[in-house]
């Protein structure tokens, strides 16, 4: 039990922490808000254009759709940076020598800043949807505690992925270019851009088994077109890729401290 | 009995290596070119439960890969360590239970947090029970003198309050083994002789061993009875604070400066500089007493200022050179 206690400890300092950086969520609100009316200009257009409802969507779930799918991938720390520079500077070193698993660590430190923003993302989502389309149509309550498993699941396979990408430092001496791909795969192939019926038909069936569907867009359809089916397929996939990618960030993890050279001293 | 055992320990890097220049960057590009560099060489050592070691040597001496080697974050090229009867490179997770560490440079407290916050999340991330936790933090507290500063945010404090928090927060699971590594880099005189106190407080009390890496040779002078000296890897010396002090470290250099032009003619001092107001002199203590010498300045004019000080270490290591040297070659 104690052994646990120590992960939510972490998780609940790391939730003051990020509370003093009040400022900095302010100016993300402000991006969200921006990039949404972007893609609701968008949208707008084509709609007008080609009719009523386009790939199953009508405009007022598309906005939603894309409100939602952003607010997920707005909702993730600065691991990446984090870990990256502290495997590159060597500080990984002092971080490493306590009784608990770095990565756990990392996680629920990272689930503190997420948290703070998480919530500040949901409300401005809420706000963002109303006033930009009104509320959303066919959407039932009793679904919502579905719709928020996937989002966190979601949410977590993002965190994980990012922690992976982090942990090549131990090798490379420079990575930023893997998370740069990964936010461009994450942006088309995870349903960012557009949902993955609007993609060819070849492109949208490999991409319902690549993981970045299951990061932002497997959640945002869910919550604007549910079904139980969509969800128990989501779930295992979820699920499945979840495991998959803690799994490999400890063994990444416990080869990279291996090979770890700290220079300095 | 024995806490800490190394044998033959040797740790060497593969650094990349570069040619000057655009030409060079380009050749590293295709053929990347790597050299050996030998950290540590062949170093062993023993320490005794409740000693108070220092382990000290210049800047990039290997000082601080083998505190990292002896807390396992380090995986040795080979040789053998025991640390409280478990290899560190094993177990890592096992041993951390039972040392604590602080490297003077790094920070393990929350930075916008108060310190309170951090003592309270590592005693969880120790597993101490909660009431076990907060009388070990009202005693840390009590002797650390930190009461006052519990519920301020650790970037508000000064470097020397920072330092005793930090201190604090290493001992919250009473740990059997300290590792200081420059735990007084940077501090003024005033808070590093109020560390230096915290530190025996501590050895004396709770019967800790502590593992300090400095170079001030302060810091080893007050606080240990045996110094380990390495320098480029290895060993250089292993022996009684007391026998360093009188062997190596009897020089003190005594800066003084006159209202008046003074001459330093007849008396029998190894001047290093005098510039008629100045001057710098060199006292070995183990044939006169620095007493006698500096009435014996005070006395030829008024005194403006006065500094005693030790030679760096740096001076002593090589002091430490040459004395072996002369030693081999029968001199002696």
């Amino acid at each position: 039990m104690r052994s646990l206690n120590k992960y939510f400890y972490t998780f609940k300092i790391s939730i003051s922490n990020n509370l003093v950086y009040a400022w900095n969520l302010l100016a993300r609100t402000i991006f969200f808000v921006f990039i949404v009316f972007v893609m609701l200009l968008l949208w707008k257009n084509i709609y007008g254009q080609k009719g009523e409802i386009i790939a199953g969507f009508s405009l007022n779930q598309m906005i939603w759709y894309l409100t939602i799918a952003e607010m997920i991938s707005l909702s993730r720390s600065n691991i990446f940076s984090e870990v990256s520079e502290e495997v590159k500077k060597g500080n990984i070193a002092y971080t490493i020598n306590k009784p608990y698993s770095y990565v756990f660590y990392c996680f629920s430190n990272s689930m503190g800043e997420i948290a703070v923003r998480l919530l500040t993302n949901i409300i401005t989502a809420l706000v963002i949807g109303m006033i930009y389309v009104g509320p959303l149509t066919g959407f039932k309550v009793i679904h919502l505690p579905m719709v928020i498993i996937t989002v966190l699941l979601g949410i977590c396979i993002n965190f994980f992925i990012y922690m992976l990408l982090a942990l090549s430092a131990f090798w490379l001496e420079e990575n930023t270019a893997l998370t740069w791909i990964y936010s461009k795969l994450v942006f088309t192939l995870g349903g960012m851009l557009i949902p993955l019926e609007l993609f060819p038909d070849w492109l949208e069936k490999i991409s319902r088994h690549l993981p970045f569907a299951y990061v932002t867009y497997a959640p945002a359809k869910l919550a604007v077109a549910y079904s139980s089916s969509g969800f128990i397929n989501t779930l295992v996939y979820q699920l499945g890729y979840l495991g998959f990618f803690i799994a490999v960030s400890l063994l990444v993890f416990r080869r990279g401290v291996k090979a770890l050279n700290v220079n300095g001293g | 009995m024995k806490i800490i055992t190394v044998e033959n320990l040797n740790k060497s890097f593969r650094v990349k290596t570069k040619e000057q220049g655009l030409r060079g960057s380009l050749k590293a590009m295709l053929s990347p070119t790597y050299r050996e560099v030998q950290a540590v060489k062949d170093i062993s050592l023993e320490v005794d439960k409740g000693e108070v070691l220092a382990f000290i040597g210049p800047n990039g001496a290997g000082k601080s890969t083998t505190i990292k080697m002896l807390t396992g974050i380090l995986q040795p090229t080979s040789g053998d360590i025991r640390v409280l009867g478990l290899n560190p490179a094993i177990d890592r997770r096992k041993l951390s239970y039972s040392i604590g560490t602080v490297f003077g440079q790094k920070s393990q407290l929350w930075f916008h947090l108060p310190p309170i916050d951090s003592f309270n999340l590592l005693g969880r991330i120790y597993e101490m029970e909660t009431k076990a936790l907060s009388r070990r933090i009202a005693y840390l507290t009590e002797i650390f003198e930190i009461e006052e500063l519990l519920d301020i945010p650790v970037r508000k404090l000064s470097l020397g309050q920072r330092i005793r928090c930090e201190i604090a927060a290493s001992l919250l699971h009473s740990p059997e083994i300290v590792f200081l590594d420059e735990p007084t880099i940077g501090l003024d005189v005033v808070v590093k002789q109020k560390i230096r106190d915290l530190i025996k407080t501590l050895s004396k009390e709770s019967q800790t061993t502590i593992f300090l890496t400095s170079h001030d040779a302060g810091d080893i002078e007050q606080l240990c009875k045996r110094a380990i000296i390495i320098n480029h890897g290895q060993i250089v010396l292993n022996e009684s604070v007391k026998n360093l002090k009188y062997n190596y470290m009897n020089q003190k250099v005594i800066d003084i400066k006159y209202s008046d032009e003074v001459s330093v003619e007849g008396l029998a001092l190894k001047v290093l500089k005098s510039k008629g107001y100045a001057i710098k002199v060199e006292v070995d203590s183990s044939d006169c007493d620095i007493d006698t010498v500096v009435s014996n300045l005070m006395k030829l004019g008024k005194v403006v200022d006065i500094t005693i000080s030790d030679p760096p270490l740096e001076e002593i290591i090589s002091g430490i050179y040459q004395h072996n040297s002369i030693g081999g070659d029968g001199l002696a």
